[in-house]
């Protein structure tokens, strides 16, 4: 047992999570941003209040639009923190979570998939060594990782086996991604409503995406593989991204990606850009 | 490694804790996805269905070949007469409008929440009171390779009443307000 621990706790380096609370931090400014148009439509709002499972806070609590003001503006707060870092990050992100959970359960109806898949990776960044400065030249448990890669191979893997399973054939032929390119919200981009009627693209598409999703939890254990299974899943999103309309998931899915790398692989990358830098300057003084 | 390296991990009496946590968060996963999957799912799922809602990641699964909208009308002076919904609610999601998930639509208390913030909502925006609403489900087939969704027969567009309202009707919301 102590074995297995002992390779379990193993330390890693730890310059990936740095990486990952400055994305952690932009990406989440620019999800809560939009949401004060809102205020006195759907957040503070006293005729279209709802409360039912999982979120009942409506019978506690019913918000003035200036509480929805104060509530929006106070993780804006957390944000300020976890940007600053150092022994301010792990509160800021809690004041964060606090925040921006109060606004999303008082409105109790749209909370979207990035909305928890934000929540997920903050809670992962919780368990991981963000309250420390100076990361790149320490190594930290991986305790977080692994909790980050458990949440990432169930959502790829689940979101992945469950295409390939229910729906298998519109799937393989493309048809099911053609539909969802011309959704009236999701869909309807320029990029995405040109390939709907082109089944060459859709088909192919499919298969990158049923072929990435399902393999994720198998493959990204594989240190050989796991650098080039990111880069797929950048590739993913970006595509996803250019042709469907879904808020800011695919910028929520990549936060976690610099310690979802393995971290020998990103402390390679990360000296042979300081190395990079360096050469250049030194060019440059000469 | 290099010598004088700064490494740490879990103190050791957190490390058979923070394992079985992992594990218990796996059960959690599988769980999770074993509710939507599966047929017969877990009776767990079927008893709290909500527990798992926040582990589950059914995304664009399913082949959708129709748009589905929402419009209403109003009773104004003996008429009705249309009227735009979505103006009466402008904040959107890149899902829709609040109450543009078909969930929402399926959800009786929510559409009768929905129906009466709307008689409040259109008296303030027209400045005549509707005496009744109605709200109806509006289905065409979606068109591949074109930003025009043309809606009509040829779409296969069909219209479903989902609620009519009595504007004079209360209804009770959370916390015993009443509208």
């Amino acid at each position: 047992m102590n074995n297995l621990l002992d390779r379990l706790y193993t330390p890693q380096w730890a310059g990936g999570w740095t990486a990952a609370r400055y994305l952690f931090v932009l990406v989440a400014f620019v999800t809560h941003l939009p949401r004060w148009r809102g205020i006195g439509d759907v957040y503070g709002v006293s005729d279209m209040v709802f409360s039912n499972p999982p979120f009942f806070l409506a019978d506690y609590w019913i918000f003035s639009p200036v509480t929805a003001w104060g509530v929006w503006a106070a993780a804006f707060v957390g944000l300020g923190m976890l940007l600053y870092g150092g022994k301010l990050a792990k509160p800021g992100m809690l004041v964060w979570l606090l925040f921006s959970w109060l606004l999303l359960a008082n409105e109790a109806l749209n909370i979207k998939a990035y909305d928890r898949l934000l929540t997920w990776t903050a809670w992962g960044l919780l368990l991981g060594p963000i309250g420390e400065r100076g990361l790149t030249a320490k190594h930290r448990s991986p305790y977080g990782r692994w909790f980050l890669l458990l949440v990432f191979c169930a959502l790829y893997g689940s979101t992945g086996w469950l295409k390939t399973l229910k729906e298998t054939e519109g799937w393989l032929n493309g048809e099911v991604l053609a539909y969802h390119l011309v959704h009236q919200h999701f869909g309807l981009q320029a990029v995405g409503v040109w390939l709907s009627d082109k089944p060459f693209f859709t088909t192919a598409m499919s298969w990158f995406t049923l072929a990435f999703e399902a393999a994720f939890p198998l493959l990204i254990w594989i240190r050989r593989v796991n650098p080039w299974l990111l880069l797929a899943g950048i590739g993913l999103h970006a595509g996803i991204y250019l042709t469907m309309n879904v808020g800011p998931f695919s910028f929520v899915a990549l936060i976690a990606y610099p310690v979802l790398l393995h971290p020998e692989t990103a402390r390679t990358l990360h000296e042979r850009w300081h190395r990079w830098r360096a050469a250049r300057r030194a060019k440059k003084a000469a | 490694m290099t010598k004088g390296e700064d490494r740490r991990t879990t103190p050791r009496w957190l490390q058979l804790p923070g394992l079985l946590l992992l594990i218990a968060l796996a059960g959690y996963y599988w769980t999770a996805y074993r509710s939507v999957y599966s047929k017969t799912p877990p009776r767990i799922a079927v008893r709290n269905p909500y527990t798992f809602w926040f582990g589950t990641w059914k995304m664009f699964t399913m082949k959708e070949r129709y748009h589905v909208t929402m419009e209403a009308e109003a009773l104004v002076e003996g008429q009705w007469e249309s009227f735009d919904l979505d103006a009466l609610y402008p904040y959107r999601w890149e899902s829709g409008y609040r109450y543009s998930r078909s969930v929402f639509r399926r959800h009786g208390p929510r559409m009768r929440t929905l129906a009466n913030a709307t008689c409040g909502r259109y008296a303030d925006a027209h400045g005549t009171p509707p005496a009744m609403l109605r709200f109806h489900k509006i289905k065409w087939r979606k068109t591949l390779g074109s930003t025009k969704q043309p809606r009509g027969k040829k779409r296969r567009e069909s219209s479903t009443l989902l609620l009519e309202w009595d504007c004079n009707r209360g209804l009770d919301l959370p916390q015993g307000r009443v509208l």
